[in-house]
């Protein structure tokens, strides 16, 4: 079987690349995603003002139009919107890489062990992550985020308690149909320590679908992380950030339409890239999509 | 052979891309007549079947000429062909289960597809009656789904819509072999049944060369979509002129020892 | 039938204390101390402590989520800290405000999403398909918030097509006043025959309204879409064009019941999601429903109605879940086999 999964990976990324090359629109979002990490990573470089990404103010400057000297113009405290919308996607991408990192690495364990557990364990896990799925992420969020102190971390902490259930979900029904064919047992049988056997059989074939459901699911995140700072429980100031740069602008979209238009746009835009690159990757990947 | 044909086919050739997946250069089919098309998978059998009702997706290419029921149903435009499709030449599929829909009740589906094809009300209702009963079905089963009724039920009724809709063919693919050996009888039945009582012409696709040489009249021999042999059913079954044949044969343990 | 029933009524009342439980967790366990919010925090000791023995703190914790449940099942959520009222009662109106929006938005995304749906699968793999998806996508990509903004900027405040906020003009409150049955403006309006009102809500509707089904409409289309091609390739399908059916019979007439299952069974989660979007949405269109009502009490934490609107969420998710299923039963006589 492991022997299988090795022998399949080559191929598997062949597949991947050829068919991202088909779908365009797929190959569009990667693009995309690439220009928005990169952009990311380098604003402290690229962003004309990086001082304004962070504390600076400049009171004289409050609330120029685009163009001159600001691009996309400034905010009403003269912040070079440019610069913030730059320092943002730091933000709104970090927030997503931890939030699925958690949600991954709790779902993916819990669902190891109730797939491969089977039985009372696996319907005790099953009922509570039903329990936690029927909290949506924006409301579980926003009670746990009362309740704690409104940050980027209380952020990160409320949207990955609503995400794990996805990934526990997906891991168990491929843990359990692996049981099922009887590998587990045979190498029980074999003195191969259960565990092990796990490992081995489980995370493997696990890997492709979670993959699948990370790239998915961190277009849902950036907009939950989002709306939690547009509501004031996320990301405080001076950070930057995009939910909570058209916070700040709402009240002058009338009369300074670019404060609020524009961190809209990065948001709906990294979005956007994330959905096609994961329908995409769900459609190379996913065999019984495939077949279509 | 001065009796008008059913089925008529030339030259028929069917390509997916570059590759040519069926040809057959002859291929007629008399009414109470039944042809059988034999093969493993992949010889092209069922594609030829299917070029026959027009139900080739636009990805396949099909040339040559084919007549059912004197509709050329190559050449003939959509509409035509699927007035064709139905009330003159019926198919039968292997699953018959999953060749119904799941949501529609059986009476449902052969009451839709009767009005289809023009037939409503009474006229319908009796249709319905009497095709059941040809079948040998009670008449209760056109209030069941599908996954209410057994495999040789499904496969009957399947049979039956054939029937009320007056086809003059049954295409019928693998009919059998998704079915218990007791039911495969039964099944076998009522399609000989309607060939002497009706006059269908049937075609039978299959790789069960058993129920081919008891039923068919004549046989062709598919292989990698070419036609390697064909003749009457006896000739062709009891002195196979085709190596090919004789493999299909020996893998038959009654009939290989027979030949 | 009867055991499926049964199996699916138990799940969904475990899930129910579940919820229950975790919410109970969330509001009186995790926060400081409820007490401080009800004495002021310049009490005395004595006075923090006969506070704590009011409110049943001083009790052991499952003695505590006892107390909690019992007092929900006699209709207590506790007093909201910002209206001053029961926060049932606060419920009892903004929740119907919501479900009047949320339901005109699942409407308009079903009537449009499912068509959009069955024309990228009828025409496959053609620049309408394309568009679809792309349209679809762009509609789940969207941060609701900032498209109530724009629709509102652009559409009420700037072009003045539609009203800016409210759920209907203020001033028919003297004019034509609305007798309340049900806390939904528009079936009220409609049962008690007020016109000047219907119609002011129906204008009031339409923007929030639209922003709120552009998710649901991308999912139902894009989901529409994969459902029917799937269903396009089942052996039954090859069956009914075999009978003579047309294409387009075949899609509309055989392939989209069965394909509705998936679409429908998306449409609880979706209800659920719609719900919360319209929290952000109601926030800026001024609408009176839960999201305005949850946003208040946010900003004054206000702990008894943020879990009152969270229990009411959760639940309405779980009973909408369980409708769903049971309705799919109905639908697709297989479903309950499985």
């Amino acid at each position: 079987m492991s022997l299988a999964t090795v022998a399949v990976r080559p191929s598997r990324l062949g597949r991947v690349s050829r068919l991202v090359r088909a779908d365009l629109l797929a190959a569009v979002g990667a693009v995309l995603l690439v220009l928005i990490v990169l952009a990311s990573l380098a604003a402290p470089w690229l962003a004309p003002f990086p001082q304004d990404g962070t504390t600076a103010t400049h009171a004289t400057q409050s609330l120029l139009p685009p163009g001159g000297g600001h691009l996309m113009g400034t905010d009403q405290v003269g912040r070079d919107v440019l610069s913030r919308l730059l320092y943002g996607g730091r933000t709104s991408l970090f927030i997503a890489a931890v939030v699925l990192l958690l949600a991954a690495a709790v779902g993916v364990a819990l669902g190891v062990i109730a797939g491969y557990a089977g039985g009372v364990v696996r319907d005790v896990i099953m009922r509570v992550t039903d329990v936690f799925l029927a909290f949506p992420a924006l409301l579980l969020s926003l009670a746990l985020a009362v309740v704690l102190q409104p940050s980027v971390r209380t952020a990160i902490l409320a949207i990955a308690a609503t995400w794990w259930p996805w990934y526990t979900r997906l891991t168990a029904s491929i843990a359990s149909s692996i049981r099922s064919r009887g590998y587990v047992d045979a190498a029980r049988c074999l003195g191969v320590s259960p565990a092990r056997v796990m490992l081995r059989h489980v995370l493997p074939n696990s890997l492709t679908p979670v993959l699948v459901q990370l790239s998915l699911d961190a277009g849902g995140v950036i907009l939950t992380a989002a709306a939690l700072s547009y509501l004031g429980l996320g990301a405080q100031e001076p950070t930057s950030e995009w939910g909570l740069m058209v916070e700040q602008g709402q009240a002058l979209f009338t009369t300074d339409w670019w404060v609020v238009t524009f961190p809209g746009l990065a948001i709906l835009v990294t979005a956007f890239a994330f959905n096609v690159l994961g329908e995409g990757l769900r459609a190379a990947l996913d065999p019984r999509r495939n077949a279509r | 052979m001065s009796v008008e044909h059913l089925v008529e086919v030339r030259d028929l050739q069917v390509t997916h891309g570059d590759r040519r997946i069926a040809s057959i250069p002859e291929l007629t089919l008399a009414a109470a007549e039944c042809v059988g098309i034999v093969g493993e998978s992949g010889s092209g059998k069922t594609t030829s079947l299917l070029a026959l009702l027009g139900l080739l997706g636009r990805d396949f290419h099909v040339s040559g000429a084919a007549r059912v029921c004197g509709v050329d149903v190559i050449g003939a435009d959509e509409r035509e062909v699927a007035a064709v499709r139905g009330s003159r030449i019926a198919l039968v599929m292997q699953n018959p289960q999953g060749s119904l829909n799941p949501t529609m009740r059986l009476g449902t589906l052969m009451k839709r597809a009767l009005a289809q094809h023009g037939v409503k009300g009474p006229a319908a209702r009796n249709r319905i009656a009497e095709a059941l009963s040809s079948v040998g079905l009670p008449e209760g089963v056109a209030r069941r789904y599908p996954h209410q009724v057994s495999g040789g039920q499904a496969q009957r009724f399947g049979i039956a819509i054939a029937v009320a809709l007056g086809a003059e063919v049954i295409a019928a693919d693998e009919p059998t072999s998704a079915l218990d050996v007791t039911v495969q009888a039964g099944v076998v039945h009522v399609l000989q049944r309607l060939r002497a009582e009706r006059g269908m012409g049937l075609l039978l696709v299959s790789h069960d060369l058993a129920l081919v040489s008891t039923v068919a009249d004549r046989v062709l021999v598919m292989r990698h979509g070419e036609v390697v042999e064909s003749g009457t059913a006896r000739s062709v079954l009891a002195a196979p002129a085709h190596d090919y044949t004789r493999e299909l044969l020996a893998a038959v343990p009654t009939l290989g020892a027979a030949g | 039938m009867g055991r499926y029933l049964l199996r699916r009524l138990g799940q969904a009342a475990l899930v129910v204390v579940g919820v229950l439980v975790l919410t109970f967790l969330i509001v009186r366990v995790v926060p400081g101390d409820p007490a401080v919010s009800v004495v002021g925090p310049r009490a005395s000791p004595e006075q923090l402590t006969e506070a704590h023995h009011r409110l049943g703190l001083d009790a052991p914790i499952p003695v505590q989520l006892w107390n909690y449940v019992r007092q929900l099942l006699t209709g207590d959520l506790g007093t909201s800290l910002h209206t001053h009222q029961a926060v049932t009662h606060d419920l009892g109106v903004a929740f119907p405000a919501s479900l009047e929006l949320v339901g005109a938005a699942l409407l308009l995304a079903v009537l449009v999403g499912m068509p959009l749906g069955v024309l990228a699968a009828r025409y496959r793999r053609t620049g309408t398909d394309v568009a679809v998806r792309v349209q679809s996508m762009l509609a789940v990509s969207l941060p609701v918030f900032w498209l109530a903004l724009v629709l509102q900027n652009v559409f009420a405040t700037t072009l003045g097509w539609f009203p800016v906020a409210g759920e209907y003009s203020s001033s028919l409150d003297s004019t034509s006043p609305l007798h309340v049955y049900t806390n939904i403006t528009l079936v009220d309006a409609l049962i008690t025959g007020n016109w000047p009102i219907f119609t002011s809500t129906l204008g009031h509707l339409v923007l929030p309204a639209l922003v709120i089904a552009a998710y649901p409409m991308g999912v139902v289309a894009q989901l529409t879409r994969a459902a029917l091609i799937e269903e396009m390739g089942q052996d039954h399908v090859r069956m009914e064009r075999a009978l003579g059916f047309r294409e387009r019979q075949v899609l509309v007439g055989f392939a989209l019941r069965p394909a509705l299952n998936p679409v429908l069974s998306l449409l609880a989660l979706v209800f659920a999601y719609a719900l919360v979007n319209a929290f952000l949405v109601e926030s800026v269109f001024n609408w009176p429903g839960l999201g305005r009502y949850a946003a208040d009490a946010i900003r004054s934490l206000d702990t008894p109605a943020i879990a009152g609107v969270t229990l009411l969420v959760a639940m309405l998710y779980v009973l909408v879940n369980l409708a769903v299923d049971l309705l799919q039963s109905v639908v697709d006589p297989r479903v309950s086999l499985r």
